[in-house]
């Protein structure tokens, strides 16, 4: 409860809605207001007077470097935000499902399975069929997790594709590479049958990039994510090493960001990837890597 | 956004981007920090997302939450008196900082109000809103008594209300 009277706070209205109040004073005022109709309504209407002021402002141009700055990291930021919710989610999803079989007991999940098998649940003993249960709805909270993750995946790539359209927009001569068509590119991330592989370096806290391998394709998609520049003169090298040999799937240079989409195709059978490596080689690239490995990852 | 759509949020930036880094800048006269608010406001909005989604005029949102940001960064230092008086000499009038302006029929009218409030009016919102003052530093600078800073505040907000707004409409 406020300690002001409705006349000391409805003086002080005008300098909350300025802000020129102090903070503690504008907090008493808003706990009278939201006890008070009548100030909360001369609040409301000397907010829409501010407004108004606010559109006065003369116009201070942003730089558009720094703008194309801002807005890259705020991206990033929230793509990397976007990754993280999953597991929340996932948490809350699994928890979602996880209360209702159990407040059923196991008569639900009893129906369901006989269901499913033909009355292989009959005579089976309570203990066995709360395993099964438990195994079923394991499978099923990976289900999500796998799923959300691809997702999270999609909305960090669709991310990666705004950035280096913003790189190439705000400045024509940053050396990324050209960004392939979004929904094609999507598509080969997102489909049934694609393998992600994280890659790293040493003293790096995480993936700094991943490749996308679809298997139904054979298209591998490298995004990397915060990956340095290359030596004046080299360029970066994709290679996958496989029961075939070492292949290249690509070269390219990172933005100023250090993010970049490579795209190839390579059959590689399915059990077929050893590694995946990334090489600083001279210009045009090279037929077998020959420079220092910059990041690399396994299956 | 509320979604997790990270391109609404490139969208919601390169919408209104500007007014706000022009408002902070108003206000901090200073670009790095300026560019500092603009993107924690920003980050603001995509955290409250599921707030914003909700609010019917999502610029409002952004210039009043850009604008209480630059006033914490404001007063995390206080400032001297040398530097208040500079600010008081740097003010430009409000009237004909609107001047130039394309004028709609509500800005106009609004301005109107603005012009026909007192000079002293004037310079308490002008202290105020566009420098951030607090009621303490307006009555220093001003050499007026704080309870007459504070009426004048009130009093020229008052003046400046469009007449509809004077009386909520008959039900």
């Amino acid at each position: 409860m406020s300690d002001l009277t409705h006349e000391e706070a409805s003086e002080e209205l005008a300098g909350v809605v300025l802000g020129s109040a102090t903070p503690s004073l504008a907090e008493r005022v808003q706990t009278h207001a939201r006890m008070c109709a009548e100030c909360r309504r001369e609040l409301t209407q000397l907010e829409s007077t501010i407004r108004q002021l606010g559109e006065l402002i003369p116009e201070h141009p942003i730089n558009p470097g720094r703008a194309a700055g801002i807005r890259s990291r705020l991206v990033s930021r929230a793509s990397a935000d976007t990754e993280r919710r999953p597991l929340s989610v996932a948490t809350t999803a699994a928890s979602r499902v996880k209360p209702p079989a159990a407040q059923r007991s196991t008569a639900a999940p009893v129906a369901h399975i006989g269901a499913a098998e033909e009355g292989a649940g009959r005579g089976v003993p309570p203990g066995v069929l709360a395993v099964i249960t438990g195994i079923a709805l394991l499978v099923a909270g990976a289900a999500v997790v796998q799923m959300l993750r691809a997702n999270a995946e999609t909305n960090s790539l669709r991310a990666t594709i705004e950035l280096q359209r913003d790189t190439i927009e705000t400045d024509p001569k940053a050396a990324a590479p050209s960004a392939p068509d979004q929904d094609k590119l999507v598509a080969e991330v997102t489909g049934p049958d694609v393998r992600i592989i994280p890659l790293t370096h040493y003293g790096a806290r995480g993936a700094v990039a991943k490749m996308f391998w679809n298997r139904e394709t054979n298209t591998w998609t490298l995004v990397t994510y915060s990956i340095r520049q290359p030596n004046p003169e080299k360029i970066f090298q994709v290679w996958l090493s496989t029961s075939n040999g070492t292949v290249s799937a690509g070269t390219f240079i990172p933005d100023a960001t250090g993010r970049a989409i490579v795209q190839s195709t390579n059959a590689v059978r399915r059990d077929g990837l050893y590694s995946i490596s990334v090489t600083e080689e001279a210009k045009g690239g090279a037929p077998t890597p020959t420079g220092p490995a910059v990041i690399a990852g396994a299956p | 956004m509320a979604d997790g759509d990270v391109s609404a949020l490139g969208s919601l930036f390169d919408h209104l981007a500007r007014p706000v880094y022009s408002l902070v800048m108003q206000l901090l006269q200073s670009h790095d920090l300026a560019e500092d608010v603009v993107e924690s406001t920003f980050w603001q909005a995509w955290q409250q997302a599921a707030d914003l989604a909700e609010n019917p005029d999502p610029r409002s949102w952004l210039l009043a939450t850009g604008r209480r940001r630059a006033l914490d960064h404001l007063r995390s230092r206080r400032r001297q008196r040398e530097e208040l008086l500079l600010d008081k000499r740097q003010l430009g009038d409000l009237v004909s900082i609107s001047a130039g302006e394309p004028a709609s029929e509500t800005r106009t009218d609004f301005v109107r109000r603005l012009r026909d409030l007192e000079p002293e009016e004037r310079e308490v919102l002008e202290l105020g809103y566009f420098r951030g003052l607090s009621q303490g530093d307006i009555a220093d600078l001003t050499g007026e008594a704080a309870p007459t800073v504070k009426a004048r505040m009130r009093t020229a907000l008052t003046k400046l209300r469009r007449a509809d707004e004077e009386e909520p409409a008959a039900e």
